[in-house]
């Protein structure tokens, strides 16, 4: 059997300096898992932070467990949104912000959908990370997902990258 | 269709080895994932540690912050300005025959001119005697790429059957 690529990058955003949100959108239905790819800076040195923005008129609930190096803890959230990749420290302008979620058969009209999600900043002596599930209670496909900054002022910085996978089974 | 995840290297322990290094890592690609299923001869106590450093360089550079869950607890910890990352316990020979570790280390934008920061996953489970996952943020502060990563087995060597696997991944 001939090998067939399977992992294939949908779309990348390239930050450019001047915006605190984007949105990966008209996501085709053709795959069957996504994969999502980040390495975040901010513009700024302050009380950026950076969330995940898929968001339905259905109801939400996230699960996550994180660590500061002192403690750990974890939580759970019923609301309207995913509270995926919310990092537990301020965005840098210098130390990247990583992190990678996974959505399995997202294109499924059938099934609700969940999400995994991992996700950490250290910074030599603070930061924190987490490991997040979370379940969407909507059988729609997922045709869009986005990430912000949640203060307004803060944007991406040039070097911020974020790349959207598709994972096709057969 | 663009060929996004490929393989670069693999290395099979043999059994007398401490260390495993991939070097001469092309910058060509956007994120590497190294894939690890490995088991220490060390045989005091439950497991052996994993550290790891990257370029060849043991300066104080390293930091990273971990929780760590035993399936009655959950802990977390740092280390700062170290001279390597710690990367996860694993099962050592005071486990049942032929229980082996699986790790991922992700590194997005390896080549890039930032600051590095990799998300390692770990888990090892002995039939309920003892397990532990482990989620792991390593920070490397050079602005260099990494061309090469190596990974200690700690207190034992790798056992014959250690197997560690080096993808690249391409965004475009």
């Amino acid at each position: 059997m001939a090998a067939q690529s399977t992992y294939t990058p949908i779309a990348t955003y390239n930050a450019a300096g001047n915006s605190a949100t984007f949105t990966f959108t008209n996501i085709p239905q053709n795959y069957t898992d996504l994969v999502i790819v980040w390495s975040a800076l901010s513009t700024v040195n302050n009380s950026s932070q950076m969330s995940f923005t898929y968001t339905t008129n259905g109801g939400q609930r996230t699960l996550a467990a994180g660590g500061s190096g002192s403690g750990s803890s974890y939580s759970t959230t019923n609301s309207n949104y995913i509270y995926l990749a919310n990092i537990p420290t301020n965005l840098s302008t210098t130390i990247p912000y990583s992190g990678i979620i996974y959505c399995n058969n997202y294109s499924n009209t059938n099934t609700y959908k969940t999400f995994l999600c991992k996700a950490g900043q250290d910074l030599n002596g603070s930061g924190g990370l987490m490991l997040a599930v979370a379940s969407s209670f909507t059988t729609s496909g997922i045709t869009s997902v986005g990430f912000s900054t949640n203060n307004g002022s803060n944007y991406f910085a040039t070097a911020s990258t974020f790349t959207l996978y598709g994972i096709t089974a057969a | 269709m663009a060929n996004t995840l490929t393989k670069i290297a693999t290395q099979t322990a043999n059994g007398s080895v401490n260390s495993i290094t991939f070097s001469s890592i092309p910058a060509t690609y956007t994120d590497l994932k190294l894939m690890i299923s490995a088991r220490s001869t060390y045989a005091t106590g439950s497991v052996d540690y994993m550290s790891g450093w990257f370029n060849g360089d043991r300066n104080t550079l390293y930091s990273d912050t971990i929780v760590t869950g035993s399936g009655s607890s959950t802990s977390s910890q740092r280390s700062s300005t170290t001279t390597a990352f710690d990367v996860c316990s694993y099962p050592n020979a005071n486990n049942t025959s032929n229980v082996y570790g699986s790790v991922e280390i992700y590194i997005p934008n390896y080549a890039g001119s930032n600051y590095k920061q990799g998300i390692i996953d770990g888990v090892m489970e002995n039939n309920a005697t003892y397990s532990e996952q482990r989620v792991v943020t390593i920070l490397y502060r050079s602005t260099n790429a990494i061309n090469s990563i190596t990974i200690y087995a700690g207190s034992g060597n790798y056992t014959s059957s250690s197997e560690f696997t080096l993808y690249g991944i391409k965004n475009a």
